[in-house]
């Protein structure tokens, strides 16, 4: 297994920037997602570390190397494409087989090491069926067992779940989380779902218009956004504009401490961050929506700002009934700065 | 009756058969009937039930000994049968590297290639011979210009089995390619990334992914080439040597020339014999996609 690197990375097509100059350590046997919306970049920074694209500039080192212009197969890397990967002429056995024939292995060891394969992926006893034959998390699985036996040191993987339904993408990351631990490969995994990211990742790279907004574990990213940009696309956060003075930010009827200079910012607010209070702003509430633990309660301040508030079910809430709000814990954002986060109030 | 319903088998058609389908349909297939159908079987008939000399009808196969046996006769389905290989198996040489090219890069030079490669489909046959003629034939431009530049003993194409060849690849391009592209289009680049993934160098895709994965269309383009290319009768009657001929430039002379409508249609029905063959491969070609598609 091996570490990865990139240092100083960008990739342009025909003069448009896909990916913008960004640096990045992924430690050896990490399982790092890359998180962004359509667009971001996910996929043209897979492909560069796999060897489908050439960066423009910048070096991808692998355990110290660079292979920045080094062929796929010369790379100890392995990818995992988002569908129609699998040779379709070809059954279960000559997929996961061909690279291994590729590297003249004698029959035995062929054999051997594709059960193993595909024992792993939990298609033991699959190796006869051809692709057609199969569901498309089995063809997945397939792609994956694929990758795996030719013991790579990186395993890469572009939304391998994305065409699938969402309890199958569950249990198929569940089974990729498991299978990484055992082999304790190093792995990238873009994504653009935040749910996916944020249950199997080690670390979560969040990319937007081909920059790196942050890296962190999923706890930190949830917690401490970084950017309005990450506070928005993670999970969900109420943006609330305002403005700040004498250290104190005004924002739809909120009056909340703020370490941060004068003018003009964000507030932002967990929908769980709320606090029902006597004093505070008073939002009408339009909609209550059960979540099943908790009810999701969408109401609307007098000033037309939209605020999202998760309330636990013992507050008898109805639409059309008002709420007073203040904020158990909230971030200050402005764009360029670093962001202002409020001590949490027990 | 909620249990009939049940166990009713999933694949039990939503819409329900209506004579009216059939109606819709009728008139192409009376015609079809009609003009094509009734006319080739009458003349195969005619092939096998044939008058005597004493003015009587009697099952006969004399005809058909006498193709057997006519050594010239042979020649000439032999003749056939080589140009229309040779003539497949060149279009498939041409064709296939151009729709990889295709398929794989994009830009302007794909786009000219694509239009260069079609433009035989705009222009008449009858067009394309004389200009082949003027070109390829004894004196013609290539000719005059290979002595030009020094280089002598050009031997023109024209009226030798090569003739045929040549103008028959330039008729049948068009098809051809857009048949392999079609095929061609059908192959994901992931798949073919995933290949170079594992270590398969360009000849190793080719072989192993891109034939096995186009293999229905080459058996579609060949089959339907071989139904074109083994009746024809303009291409060899105007560019090829008249001895030996094709069946298609024989039938025609032993129908008008000769006049004997009895041998002449003998010989068509041997070709369309032999026609059927190609016709069935590609019928099972296409119910085996069928096929696979529903096993899906
Ligand atoms: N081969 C290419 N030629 C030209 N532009 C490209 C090419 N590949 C990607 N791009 C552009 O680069 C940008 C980043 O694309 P990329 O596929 O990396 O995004 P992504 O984050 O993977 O998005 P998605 O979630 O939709 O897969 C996009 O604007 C895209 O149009
Ligand atoms: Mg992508």
């Amino acid at each position: 297994m091996a570490s990865l690197s990139l240092a100083g990375v960008s990739k342009e097509f025909n003069k448009m920037t896909a990916v913008s100059p960004l640096s990045l350590d992924i430690a050896d046997g990490e399982l790092v997602c890359l998180l962004g919306p359509s667009g971001s970049g996910k996929s043209t920074l897979l492909r560069m570390i796999g060897g489908f694209e050439a960066p423009s500039s910048g070096q991808v080192l692998i355990a110290g190397q660079d292979v920045a212009h080094t062929r796929p197969d010369k790379r100890p890397t392995a990818m995992v494409f988002q569908s129609h990967a699998l040779w379709t002429h070809m059954n279960v056995f000559d997929n996961v087989a061909f690279g291994l024939k590729l590297r003249k292995l004698s029959k035995a060891a062929i054999e051997t090491k594709v059960m193993e394969a595909l024992e792993l992926v939990g298609l033991g006893g699959y190796h006869k069926r051809m692709p057609r034959q199969l569901s498309g998390g089995q063809q997945q699985r397939v792609a994956i067992a694929r990758c795996l036996v030719l013991e790579p040191k990186i395993l890469l993987m572009d939304e391998p779940f994305a065409s699938l339904d969402q309890h199958l993408r569950e249990r198929l990351r569940e089974e990729v989380r498991q299978i990484q631990r055992k082999l304790k490969i190093t792995t990238l995994f873009v994504t653009h779902a935040q749910d996916e990211a944020l249950a199997l990742a080690d670390r979560i790279v969040v990319m937007s218009m081909g920059a790196i907004e942050q890296v962190g574990t999923p706890d930190d990213i949830y917690a401490n956004p970084q950017t309005q940009f990450v506070a928005n696309f993670i999970g969900t956060m109420n943006m609330i504009p305002g403005a700040v003075s004498g250290g104190r930010i005004r924002a739809s009827g909120f009056d909340l401490d703020a370490g941060f200079s004068d003018g003009p910012a964000t507030l932002a607010i967990r929908p769980e961050d709320f606090a029902i209070t006597e004093t505070g702003t008073t939002v009408l509430v339009k909609r209550v929506v059960n979540l099943g633990p908790f009810l999701l309660a969408e109401a609307e301040h007098a000033d037309g700002t939209a605020i999202t508030v998760h309330l636990d079910k013992t507050h008898p809430v109805r639409e059309g009934s008002s709420l007073t709000l203040t904020a158990k814990r909230h971030a200050i954002y402005r764009d360029g700065e670093k962001p202002y986060r409020s001590q949490p109030t027990a | 009756m909620s249990d009939t319903l049940s166990t009713a088998p999933a694949s039990a058609p939503l819409v329900k058969w209506r004579p009216t389908g059939l109606l819709f349909i009728a008139a192409p297939i009376l015609l079809i009937a009609v003009f094509l159908f009734y006319p080739a079987l009458r003349s195969i008939w005619g092939t096998i039930y044939v008058r005597q000399p004493d003015g009587s009808y009697a099952f006969s196969i004399a005809s058909y000994l006498y193709f057997f046996s006519d050594s010239y006769s042979l020649t000439n389905l032999g003749r056939t049968f080589w140009t229309t290989i040779v003539t497949m198996v060149l279009l498939i040489a041409i064709n296939l590297p151009i729709a990889i090219y295709l398929r794989f890069k994009g830009g302007r030079l794909a786009v000219f290639i694509q239009v260069l490669a079609l433009f035989p489909m705009f222009v008449p046959g009858i067009v394309i011979v004389y200009a082949l003629i003027r070109y390829l034939g004894p004196n013609g431009l290539l000719q005059t210009l290979l002595e030009v530049v020094g280089i002598g003993g050009f031997q023109s194409p024209y009226l030798t089995p090569w003739g045929p060849v040549i103008g028959m690849v330039w008729d049948a391009m068009p098809f051809t390619l857009l048949v392999l592209t079609a095929g061609m289009s059908g192959i994901a680049t992931s798949a073919i990334e995933a290949a170079q993934d594992v270590g398969a160098g360009r000849l190793r895709i080719l072989f192993s992914i891109i034939l096995p994965q186009i293999k229905n269309s080459l058996l579609v383009v060949t089959s339907l080439n071989f139904l074109g290319l083994f009746g024809q009768a303009f291409m060899p009657f105007m560019l090829g040597p008249t001895s030996p001929e094709m069946m298609g430039p024989f039938m025609l002379r032993t129908f008008s020339t000769v006049r004997d409508p009895l041998q002449a249609a003998t010989q068509a029905t041997i070709v369309f014999a032999l026609c059927s063959v190609a016709g069935l491969a590609y019928v099972r070609s296409i119910a085996k996609r069928r096929a696979a598609e529903l096993v899906k």
